[in-house]
């Protein structure tokens, strides 16, 4: 009777805000009910964050098979993920902005959006159950955080959907080979069947490349940094706790950390690691103390993360004896990220140092340079398009010539030729005969 | 009575006579025709029900009529064939509900349900053909059958746009005819079989079915659009939305690509045209019509313009699985003819809705947009997720098995197309969806109509929100039985194990 009240629980954790999110976009409901569904729908969740057992269910009714489970490891991260909505529920309640009543009806359905695909991602057991909900949970959470009409938040949020883009494109490579070579798609056989494998370097730098993207690690970690210096600091509080916490995540599930992987690839990934470090506290010295500072913070959080990766790739026992502290690092590091940013933030204002503003010329640079790239493909595929359409009409033209001074069409009875083409085909059909 | 023989007759029937009906009646007959069309629609439903059954249960449905001389017409509901039926059917009746309510108080409404049923039953009947002289004639029909609907408006744009249509489709029509003689001149038959009729034939002749494979599949291309033949379709987007809709996903470029299926599948057999050489060079085309449409669709500002081009690239995928020519791609290739319907009828929908509710065509125009018509917009979003390939709506289902295919049969320069395709998707559909879900709306629309409290007239709501939860459950319940995968299974099993 407990284990499907549980289990009914967890179907409600990811159901509830769904139901809820569907009605707000129609324009006759009630304010007050749009800003208690965002507190209501987190309520089966934290059901199952204080119930301490451990609960799987299989939904193989569900795309193409996927598990849900809670257990002592992914509560941590519930419990995070369960706290920055809370936060940010309250925040919406004493927002300001409700003047436009349709923008927060909005956000709210993107808000609920993002915490049934966030749960989700937590309480996925295999690599293809993550990869959905933490996907769709990029998209909603454009529309929670990038909002605003205001220039450097649309910059920050075009960074942000490039980078989750590449980054699902990237993890959706990672997925096929694993498909391709294991079939099994549940977190402990990959973690177990990978190494083995020829194609598992691919696979690992796939995996790699799509969660460095996603977490914001040196040195893509640029639409991070932008989203800091434009966000307010609540939504800015979300990013630390959901796409790059569960990033982190997504590293530990889809990796073989329980058998080690190849050498020079835990060894670039510390490498990647030092810098990413080095890199945030060169930028933190150098005077980044305004919102910035709480990105830099999540860049030093990100990379010692992954240098202890690199030792869990490295050494096939690590991950055995420390799998304990891992959860707790991601969850309780993230929100001590948010809540030092949240203070400073409120303590400093803003300072632009020179060498952002290099970084926003590197941008413009990117920028313009992209743009050319676009306007001579546009240049290319007109030209294309020209000289097929030239090479058409003179062609077709004589062909038409020829027909229409037989048949010399009106307007109104256009249609008739069909009639008559059809005349044609019977006559062609018999022919054959 | 033989009921096999005679439901795929009916099938048939059932648009047929409401269409030749429906031409005989005045404008003022509102209600008759209404009364017909909706019956014709429900009916089908209710037969390709029935047949879907029998075929699950053992049962054969086939009709045979000698046309002339040797040759017959032949109307079979193999699991290929109610793939496609199902589709057209489902769709035909929510894009007639969506007819009645885009048209009301336009002229020539008797003209255009006329032809509008002869354009499905026309589809039925490529979908239903069991022999290459059958899907011929009613391929041919087709395109005669939606010239009309092509140049409706009547404006000069419509007709010069109808006279491209006419070009293209009767000119892919002649090499399609022309290859269809050749191959009856060697064989002897026409007959669509599971896995091919031509491998049995002597090596003398593989230099002949080359070209003849050419021919076919170039007069297939025209209507399926593959580059360098796709100029006719975004120019046929001046039509009225519905009939946009019916173009780009139920009746003609389906045709299309259902007639490379059928060519590559029951024609030559895969396995026999992989041995020619002659699917890698397809797959290349795809691909590169993949990308070269949606390069093109980044720079259209017209809506119907840039899902046309969209129309292009994503029809190519059907072609693309077909041509990897492997189990697991051609379940992509297949469930993506369903896949592409659902979604892209979805997204011509609500084109429609911006249109005749607010006067929107351009891109440029729709800033706001979420915040008046919200359901639209929100079908609009999920379509435009299914053409990107995200989770979880149709169109990763389809990416997802091309990826696998390709992979199973070593084709792995596949995976870059996809991942392109789906930058490029992205790229031209989510600055749509940001303007319109974020930025500020204008004071006054273009020319907008009031519906009360609703967002436009319910005719027009209901069908883009009936497809765009068919798209939705088609990716969330993929693996359920009836669900378009598994027919899709069903098929790739038929033609690459069973004996």
């Amino acid at each position: 009777m407990i284990q499907t009240s549980l289990s009914v629980m967890l179907i409600l954790s990811l159901l509830l805000p769904v139901i809820l999110a569907i009605p707000v976009i129609e324009q006759s409901i009630p304010q007050q009910r749009i800003i208690n569904s965002l507190s209501l729908s987190l309520a089966p969740s934290i059901l199952l964050l204080i119930y301490p057992d451990t609960i799987q269910l299989d939904l193989d009714w569900l795309f193409f098979g996927i598990g849900l489970a809670i257990d002592d490891g992914n509560r941590w991260i519930l419990f995070t993920v369960i706290t920055s909505w809370v936060v940010y529920a309250t925040r919406f309640n004493s927002c300001e902005q409700h003047t436009d009543l349709v923008i927060s009806k909005k956000n709210n359905s993107f808000a609920l959006l993002s915490i049934t695909c966030s749960i989700g991602t937590i309480l996925s057991t295999d690599i293809l159950g993550f990869f959905i909900f933490s996907s769709i949970m990029g998209y909603t959470l454009y529309g929670v955080l990038y909002h605003q009409q205001k220039r450097n938040i649309k910059t920050s949020g075009s960074l942000y959907i490039i980078f989750l883009i590449i980054a699902d494109i990237a993890l959706f490579d990672a997925l096929l080979i694993a498909v391709h070579t294991i079939e099994k798609l549940e977190f402990d056989v990959i973690q177990i069947s990978m190494s083995n494998i020829a194609s598992n370097q691919l696979y690992v730098v796939m995996t790699l490349s799509g969660f460095i993207l996603r977490g914001a690690v040196w040195p893509a970690h640029i639409w991070l940094t932008r989203s800091y210096t434009s966000l307010n600091k609540v939504e800015a509080g979300l990013l630390s706790t959901l796409p790059v916490a569960l990033a982190l995540l997504g590293l530990i599930h889809w990796l073989p950390t329980d058998q080690g992987v190849d050498e020079s690839i835990a060894f670039s990934i510390q490498l990647l690691a030092i810098c990413t470090v080095g890199y945030a506290l060169i930028r933190i010295l150098a005077g980044s103390i305004g919102s910035e500072l709480l990105a830099w913070l999540t860049l030093i959080y990100n990379g010692v993360f992954l240098y202890i990766l690199g030792i869990f790739l490295k050494s096939e026992t690590a991950w055995q004896s420390y799998e304990f502290i891992v959860f707790p690092y991601i969850a309780l590091g993230s929100i001590t990220i948010s809540i030092i940013g949240w203070i400073r933030i409120q303590q400093l204002a803003q300072q632009q140092d020179k060498l952002s503003q290099k970084f926003e010329e590197l941008q413009e640079g990117l920028h313009s340079t992209s743009s050319m790239l676009t306007n001579l493909l546009r240049q290319i595929t007109d030209s294309i398009e020209t000289a097929w359409r030239m090479l058409r009409k003179t062609a077709t033209n004589q062909l038409l010539k020829l027909f229409y001074e037989r048949h010399s069409i009106d307007k109104h009875t256009d249609w008739t030729l069909g009639i008559t083409l059809l005349v044609i085909l019977g006559i062609i059909i018999v022919g054959l005969g | 009575m033989n009921w096999s023989y005679w439901v795929p007759i009916m099938v048939v029937a059932s648009s047929l006579i409401p269409g030749i009906v429906i031409f005989t009646l005045s404008e003022e007959r509102i209600i008759t025709r209404t009364v017909l069309n909706m019956t014709g629609a429900l009916s089908k439903l209710l037969l390709v029900g029935w047949m879907i059954w029998g075929v699950l249960n053992g049962e054969t449905f086939e009709t045979r009529m000698y046309l002339v001389g040797d040759l017959e017409l032949v109307l079979r509901a193999g699991p290929l064939a109610l793939i496609f039926v199902s589709l057209s059917t489902v769709l035909w009746l929510v894009t007639t509900v969506y007819a009645i309510g885009y048209l009301e108080n336009s002229p020539y409404r008797s003209r255009f349900f006329g032809f509008f049923s002869l354009c499905v039953t026309s589809t039925v009947g490529v979908a239903l053909a069991g022999n290459l002289i059958t899907f011929l004639l009613f391929y041919e029909l087709l395109t005669l059958s939606t010239y009309p609907l092509v140049v409706h408006r009547g404006t000069e744009v419509a007709r010069r746009a109808g006279k491209t249509y006419l070009i293209y489709t009767m000119c892919g029509g002649a090499l399609l005819l022309l290859g269809t003689v050749w191959l009856y001149s060697i064989t002897g038959t026409l007959e669509f079989t599971p896995r091919g009729f031509l491998n049995e034939l002597d090596a003398e002749h593989h230099q002949a079915l080359t070209i003849i494979f050419v021919l076919l599949i170039a007069g297939l291309g025209v209507k399926a659009a593959l580059v360098p033949l796709h100029g006719w379709l975004p120019q046929a987007m001046v039509a009225p939305a519905p009939v946009s809709a019916l173009l780009h996903a139920v009746a003609v470029v389906k045709a299309g690509a259902f007639g490379i299926v059928r060519v590559v599948y029951d024609v030559f057999g895969v396995e026999f045209a992989a041995s020619l050489e002659l699917t890698l060079p397809l797959a290349w085309l795809a691909a590169f019509t993949i990308i070269y449409a949606s390069i093109r669709a980044l720079y259209q500002d017209d809506l119907k313009r840039r899902l046309a081009y969209s129309t292009v690239s994503q029809v190519s995928y059907i072609t693309l699985g077909v041509a990897i020519a492997g189990p697991i791609a051609a379940i992509g290739g297949v469930v993506h003819l369903v896949h592409q319907g659902i979604m892209k009828i979805t997204l011509f929908f609500c084109a429609g809705n911006f249109a005749e509710t607010l006067g929107i065509h351009k891109i440029s125009e729709m800033n706001g947009l979420g915040k008046r018509m919200p359901l639209t917009m929100s079908a609009f979003t999920i379509g435009a997720f299914g053409m990107i390939g995200a989770p979880p709506v149709a169109g990763f289902v389809s990416k997802w098995y091309l990826g696998l295919g390709a992979l199973e049969v070593e084709q792995a320069w596949v995976i870059p197309v996809l991942a392109g395709s789906s930058i490029l998707n992205a790229a031209y559909f989510l600055p749509v969806l940001h303007r319109a879900w974020f930025r500020e709306a204008p004071e006054h629309w273009p020319h907008e109509h009031n519906f009360g409290r609703r967002e436009t007239a319910l005719a027009l709501l209901l069908p883009p929100l009936i497809t765009a939860s068919l798209a939705l459950a088609a990716g969330l319940f993929a693996t359920l039985s009836f669900s378009p995968l598994e027919w899709a299974r069903f098929i790739s099993l038929r033609e690459f194990y069973q004996s």
